[in-house]
């Protein structure tokens, strides 16, 4: 009979690491809305919901280690310390302006990690960069998206946490950015946080670490540059001042 | 400083003298007129009388109203109108109404105040809700005594018995226990001996319902006034509690239904846990202001060494990080070519061999050698296999020492067999270095600089095309990611030192 996972031992040189993503998508407000009476506030422009998925949106892949998230949302809203207990993590709220929400992942107490892990997003109501549709097209169906990718990682896991993680594997990212059509098909809600094309892969990851690399040969190249500068100027230093001596 | 002193400095042209009070007059007709809060000081010449009868709206007396003279006072004058107006409003009827309480079975009729007209009270009266309306408690008869509890009761003595045959009663405890039943007259309580309690008769458990019945479930009452032998409030309850069950139990056999069987489960009443927590509570009740401040002062203690505890692992962490940054070794051979640097270089090769040799004694992680045995071509996997077989073996020849051998869920995973892509499917990554146990984000272990000098790690990463964030900060990323930033790090601090270098020339 095995025994029971302890949650205090913990497995020495393995580190667990989970993925999450979390940001937030927004749209404009339609007419009626905007003219509804439950509209909060008639300044309101926009629709946004921040949230906390699995990046592949199948979100009881979360619930072995996170108990609940509380999204600490701008002083002026009604009861702005939301606690998410249950799935999806997410709040949906109606606004008009941009502010950092502070997101906190409540792990299981059952897993033997004290600390809590404290994400603050800045709120993106507006497109920017390549986001910015050229004008004439359609703004008001246009959906913004401010989506972070993010690993939580267990270094030496306690026994219980292992046992609960290797459950079912939990670290699978689609191999190409639109891989998986059917999670965003089968989004429940009008917003869904990942776009067809701009999910998270390992192509993005590949190509990400393209670019470091290029960067990293650059920088070491300078490095070695820097290096056998100063190892000449010494040389001269030594040299004039064996000259002057004599 | 009077108001024409005013009116002069302001530039207002006053007009004659004769039209000041008239003026004044109309102040005090606006704010008196309506209780609104206007402070209108517009100096308007009126048209009507000046006869000083006027006063009379404003509340004033007249000798008062005289006394005013030009400075009008600046408080506003409110008409009292609005206490009279409610003083008219009609006053609400008060009856004195009969009614009877239902709870009362003699009919007494009873009368009471009641507000609104007699028509409307008719309603019942209003705290009859609160009556008790009793609890249905099972009753039974002398028959259905004899069927089943008593029969039961026998059986649990007989249960009792064995179970407490371990405790063999001596001569000597006989003859204690007889004498304290003299002493104490057969007062179980007082006695407290426990051992044996005294049976429940038919006549008992009746009384026992009977007097449910009047006090209404009131344990405390109900113990209070419990006169037919010493016993004790958990032995009441657990009598009451288990003959009701027994009954619901036997009516159900008895109509073959399966109704109340989650009230039947419910009656099932633990004594021993219920004296032993009244036991605890007495016990915290009965402390010494000298245990319970040895408790707070504890409590104290274990705080204090919280807080350390966590102080020291920041403290660890904070050196780890710094042991962990980079080894700007600029100089490259240079130190080690005088005698002494060699030395000292062949000290620190030593010391790191002699290191090594240790942990190649310690047991390795069970992970990191599958990992290795996956390295492994299939040959060398078979011919390992084969002396594993042998070794486990000859273990099994030594039960005991397989015996001890625990299984966890470690070993469990190993069985699974993980491949290498199936380690990346649940995120599992071994590695060598020592990081602070614990759970973090994988983005906050970006290596960080002062101020100054992340502002211009930033600059260059801009320049290199990469983000200041890794948009996707996986094991592999992050390990490049922190890679690269180190070394625009060094690359600042050289320029730094190639400077200096420059300008002291």
């Amino acid at each position: 009979m095995a025994p029971q996972p302890s949650p205090t031992k913990r497995i020495k040189t393995l580190s667990l690491s989970c993925p999450i993503i979390y940001g937030n998508t927004a749209r404009l407000l339609t007419a009626e809305e905007r003219a509804s009476p439950s509209l909060q506030n008639s300044n309101h422009t926009h629709k946004w919901t921040v949230f906390v998925h699995h990046p592949t949106l199948d979100d009881t892949l979360l619930t072995p280690y996170i108990k609940k998230v509380t999204f600490k949302l701008h002083d002026t809203y009604n009861n702005s310390n939301r606690v998410i207990e249950q799935l999806p993590f997410e709040v949906t709220e109606t606004g008009w302006g941009e502010f950092d929400i502070v997101i906190r992942i409540h792990l299981c107490p059952e897993l033997g990690e004290k600390a809590n892990l404290t994400i603050t997003h800045r709120l993106q109501l507006h497109p920017y960069g390549s986001q910015v549709l050229p004008p004439g097209e359609d703004k008001e169906k246009q959906i913004i998206r401010s989506v972070q990718y993010e690993e939580i990682v267990f270094n030496e896991p306690t026994e219980v946490m292992f046992e609960r993680v290797t459950k079912r594997p939990g670290n699978l990212i689609p191999e190409k950015p639109s891989a998986s059509p059917a999670a965003v098909a089968n989004f429940e809600g009008d917003m869904c946080p990942l776009d067809a094309n701009t999910q998270f892969s390992k192509m993005l990851e590949r190509q990400e670490l393209h670019r470091l690399n290029a960067a990293l040969g650059k920088v070491s190249k300078q490095v070695e540059i820097l290096r056998t500068a100063i190892v000449d100027k010494r040389k001269d230093d030594i040299s004039r001042n064996v000259a002057d001596h004599q | 400083m009077s108001s024409s002193d005013i009116l002069d400095v302001l530039n207002i042209q006053s007009g004659s003298k004769s039209d000041e009070p008239s003026a004044k007059r109309q102040k005090l007709n606006s704010v008196s007129g309506s209780s609104t809060t206007t402070t209108t000081t517009s100096t308007t010449t009126t048209t009507g009388a000046t006869d000083s009868s006027d006063f009379k709206g404003t509340g004033i007396s007249r000798e008062l109203y005289q006394l005013l003279g030009q400075n009008t006072p600046p408080i506003l004058l409110k008409q009292q109108s609005k206490f009279k107006d409610k003083a008219l409003d009609k006053v609400t009827p008060w009856h004195w109404a009969k009614f009877q309480n239902k709870s009362r079975k003699d009919g007494l009729n009873l009368r009471h105040w009641n507000k609104g007209s007699d028509a409307l009270n008719t309603a019942a009266y209003k705290f009859e809700k609160y009556n008790t309306k009793g609890y249905d408690v099972p009753s039974f008869t002398k028959e259905d005594y004899e069927e089943f509890l008593a029969e039961n009761d026998k059986e649990e003595e007989e249960t009792g018995e064995t179970e407490e045959t371990e405790a063999a009663w001596g001569y000597e405890e006989t003859q204690y226990l007889f004498h304290l039943v003299q002493v104490y007259d057969l007062n179980w309580i007082e006695e407290e001996t426990g051992e044996t309690e005294a049976a429940w008769g038919y006549e008992e458990t009746q009384y026992l319902f009977h007097l449910v019945q009047v006090y209404d479930l009131n344990w405390i009452v109900l113990y209070d006034r419990y006169k037919y032998q010493g016993r004790r409030l958990e032995d009441l309850k657990e009598r009451f509690y288990t003959v009701c069950q027994r009954i619901l139990i036997h009516r159900n056999e008895k109509s073959s239904t399966n109704a109340n069987s989650n009230l039947i489960t419910n009656l099932n009443y633990n004594k021993a846990k219920e004296l032993e927590r009244k036991e605890y509570l007495e016990r915290l009740l009965a402390r010494t202001p000298a245990e319970i401040a040895e408790e707070e002062s504890l409590l104290i203690e274990a705080k204090k060494y919280e807080i350390a505890a966590k102080k020291t692992i920041a403290e660890r962490a904070q050196l780890l990080q710094l042991l962990d940054s980079p080894v700007s070794s600029s100089a490259s051979i240079e130190q080690y070519l005088t005698s002494q640097g060699l030395t000292q270089l062949y000290n620190t090769l030593m010391t790191t061999k002699s290191k090594r040799k240790q942990t190649d004694n310690v047991p390795e992680n069970p992970l990191t050698a599958l990992n290795e045995r996956l390295k492994l071509t299939p040959q060398q996997v078979q011919s390992q296999q084969s002396q594993q077989q042998a070794a486990t073996q000859a273990a099994s020849s030594v039960p005991h020492a397989h015996a001890q051998r625990k299984v966890n869920p470690l070993s469990t995973l190993l069985s699974k067999n993980l491949t290498k892509k199936e380690e990346q499917q649940y995120g599992i990554q071994i590695h060598t270095e020592k990081l602070p146990q614990g759970v973090y984000l994988r983005s906050s272990k970006i290596p960080q600089f002062k101020t100054s000098i992340q502002a211009k790690i930033n600059t260059s990463l801009a320049e290199l095309g990469v983000g200041v964030k890794p948009t996707m900060p996986t094991a592999i990323v992050m390990s490049r990611y922190e890679e690269l930033v180190k070394n625009l790090g060094l690359v600042l601090e050289l320029k730094r030192q190639v400077d200096k270098l420059e300008s002291g020339r």
